[in-house]
């Protein structure tokens, strides 16, 4: 063939691929979902000719395709990562929301208005006579009532607001779906089993998506036709969505979740979080709460109901209500404080029996065989250390997830000094291709010149 | 290794929220001197210092209990002394009337001041202290004693308040008047009666009871000394046991101000080298050579 235009344009066409592929990269270095993009390069698979010499010279060079460099595993890592601080985050979040709502370390707290009421029956006890005396024994019930009334309807604010927040993740759980399906029907439209871009963008969601529940997520030789699950619940396959949805179960005061009439129970991510907090600590520790409630009227009032006042009133009710909902003091107490009940004889108000044995109940193990402060301040204790678990694996888990990123980026990270320098090789070697064309030229130009 | 960009950045704001939260966390331990806000800061801490709050309540507690005891025995010691003063002073009436040289009428006239003193007696058992009758056993609203010129008539009951000073003693702060003024009373009627009817025989015999009696007053004061001593020993204790405590407070809830500080300036001084060394790091760039 002898001189030829050909070898030097495949080596230009190289050259400006390459470039793009760097501007790509650079325009992509802020997306921590992007996989950097090479240009694999190989030679034309064409002889010059059939024998000689030329049937060994090389007919130039092409991009064969635009790799993306990633790593699955690191990938996949990091989801899972991403799904664990979503999980411990939304429990924390909500534990730290209780602890606030029982504010033990301030003011009056539970703790202190049980002291000052069990206290204030001792100080009745030893002068029953004077009605000042019996109207705080009066109040400090009253404070005592009022507080764990409203420490209760804060628990159920708790409640609502994990409801809420539930419903709202669900939404958006049903959106990243939604946008995947999106992605897939774009990628069934190009016809290339290597639409980078496409699949960069569906990186991008799925990354969401972990941070929610924890999906498993498979693929098969078509890039469209992949499938997204949770347990044995079929979120997303190929370009068909199914909406997770999130249901109220009022018997058991419960939410459980579904996706195509499979119910499945996420195990991390921040739709687990919430669902489990909302499910079991939330409960458990309005259950709890309600226990002491319970046990504490019942004492108070067995003793109560048995005495006398100084009207000779008896089998009164000091509380009202039947839980830490409902519990206040019986009103009639509030208006004549003569019938509060100290006494165990008829007529005998120096007889204070029963006001010290409301005073003696803060020893009296009616919790679990535990006193009432002794029980509650194990149930404090344990919200904090619940908290504290959830605090310290969400760091845990995002020192472990940013260094799991930190490799991932080392894979397929944009870093814009090594794009810069080879944009300078690429743009040397577009000048050297170049000069070759041009060269060939002269020595045309050069053997015309003979004619 | 590659490092990128994006990575730099992320890592480098990692870093920078971490030392954030620790410094805001020794900041707030500065500012309240506490070494937590909340539970969660230090439960175990947070636990120990709850069940010092139930210790120091009931201690506390029986604090109050001891003082009123205190108040109410010194009252019932106050009384019981007035009481001996009466029956000394009924014990000379008597003596005087033993005397042969008075007469009749002059010893009609000493019984005379010997009922002044029953009713006066009648008077301190029946006197009220806050408002209440401290020698009707528990019946503390009720009268204790009705006289009719007489007899005498008991109208609270056997049983005695008692106030808990400490987890195991209780501490006795009404009388039955029944018990410590009617016998005494009815020595003072037999003393009045032998004097009215001019019975030497009796005012002698009725003078040893009064003065059995009036040792009995003092047997009572003696005893209620003790046991105001006994609580004012248990109130000393109390107090030594609450300064113990809030020693262990201290110990336990307030911050070590020298250690938090350094903590403070260190984790300070390791925020500005972060900012200044990723702001070197970042700074360097190919760009700025092309």
């Amino acid at each position: 063939m002898g001189l030829d235009f050909n070898v030097a344009l495949t080596g230009l066409s190289v050259g400006e691929k390459m470039i793009s592929v760097a501007q790509n990269n650079i325009a992509n270095a802020q997306n921590s979902s992007y996989a950097r993009q090479r240009a694999e390069v190989n030679v034309v698979g064409i002889t010059q000719g059939t024998s000689g010499v030329n049937s060994q010279l090389g007919s130039g060079a092409i991009v064969e395709e635009i790799s993306r460099i990633r790593d699955e595993l690191f990938i996949q890592q990091s989801r899972t990562e991403l799904g664990s601080i979503g999980y411990y985050s939304a429990a924390k979040d909500v534990l730290s929301n209780i602890e606030t709502v029982f504010n033990e370390t301030g003011e009056n707290s539970i703790s202190d208005l049980m002291q000052n009421f069990f206290n204030s029956f001792e100080e009745v006890s030893k002068f029953p006579e004077q009605s000042s005396y019996r109207l705080s024994a009066i109040y400090s019930g009253k404070m005592l009532s009022d507080k764990l009334r409203g420490v209760t309807e804060q628990l159920d604010e708790v409640k609502n607001q994990t409801d809420q927040k539930l419903t709202t993740e669900v939404t958006q759980v049903n959106q990243l779906l939604k946008k995947i399906a999106d992605v897939n029907k774009r990628i069934e439209n190009v016809q290339t089993d290597k639409p980078n871009a496409l699949m960069d963008e569906r990186d991008k969601y799925l990354d969401e998506l972990s941070s929610y529940v924890d999906v498993q997520v498979k693929y098969t030789t078509k890039p469209q036709d992949m499938t997204i699950k949770v347990g044995n619940a079929t979120l997303l396959a190929g370009t068909n969505t199914y909406d997770v949805k999130a249901m109220y179960v009022k018997e058991r005061d419960e939410w459980v979740l579904g996706a195509s009439d499979v119910q499945f129970k996420p195990k991390t991510g921040s739709l687990a979080g919430t669902l489990n907090t909302r499910n079991g600590y939330i409960a458990t520790y309005q259950n709890d709460l309600n226990k002491l409630v319970k046990n504490l009227i019942n004492e108070v009032n067995t003793i109560h109901n048995s005495g006398y006042g100084m009207d000779g009133s008896t089998g009164l009710d000091f509380f009202q209500g039947t839980d830490s909902r409902t519990i206040k003091i019986n009103t009639v107490l509030e208006s004549s404080p003569e019938k509060l009940a100290l006494s165990s004889e008829n007529g005998v108000i120096g007889n204070s029996d029963l006001a010290k044995a409301i005073a003696d109940l803060k020893e009296k193990p009616f919790m679990d065989s535990k006193p009432p402060a002794n029980f509650y301040q194990e149930y404090t204790s344990r919200l904090a250390m619940d908290l504290n678990i959830a605090k310290q694996n969400e760091e845990i888990h995002t020192d472990i997830q940013k260094s799991l990123e930190s490799q991932r980026q080392e894979v397929q990270g944009v870093n814009v000094d090594e794009e810069m320098s080879n944009l300078l090789m690429v743009q040397k070697f577009y000048q050297a291709n170049a000069k070759t064309l041009s060269t060939t030229k002269d020595m045309l130009d050069q053997l015309f010149s003979i004619i | 290794m590659r490092v990128t960009g994006y990575d730099k950045f992320q890592m480098t704001q990692h870093y920078l929220t971490k030392i954030e939260t620790e410094s805001v966390k020794k900041q707030q331990q500065i500012a309240t001197g506490k070494q937590f806000s909340r539970v969660s800061d230090d439960p175990v801490r947070v636990n120990r210092s709850m069940l010092m709050d139930v210790t120091e309540s009931r201690l506390n507690q029986y604090q109050a209990n001891v003082n009123d005891t205190k108040s109410l025995l010194q009252y019932m010691d106050v009384t019981f002394d007035s009481a001996s003063s009466a029956l000394e002073e009924a014990k000379e009436i008597g003596i005087k009337g033993a005397n042969d040289t008075y007469s009749d009428s002059d010893r009609v006239t000493l019984s005379n001041s010997v009922e002044e003193i029953i009713n006066q007696v009648v008077g301190l058992a029946n006197s009220q202290h806050l408002d209440r009758y401290m020698f009707s056993g528990e019946k503390i609203n009720v009268k204790p004693i009705d006289y009719d010129g007489t007899t005498f008539t008991y109208n609270g009951n056997d049983k005695n308040m008692s106030v808990r000073v400490s987890d195991d003693v209780n501490v006795t702060v009404t009388e039955s008047a029944e018990q410590v003024f009617v016998p005494a009373l009815n020595e003072l009627i037999k003393l009045r009666d032998a004097l009215k009817n001019n019975d030497q025989d009796g005012i002698e015999a009725a003078l040893g009871g009064v003065q059995a009696e009036s040792n009995e007053f003092i047997d009572n004061r003696a005893k209620i000394g003790v046991q105001i001593q006994s609580v004012e020993l248990l109130n000393e204790s109390y107090s030594q046991v609450k300064l113990d405590l809030s020693v262990k407070r201290q110990e336990n809830d307030d911050v070590d101000m020298t250690t938090a500080i350094s903590d403070f300036s260190y984790m300070q001084s390791i925020y500005q080298a972060t900012i200044q060394s990723s702001l070197k790091m970042m700074q360097n760039s190919i760009l700025d050579y092309i």
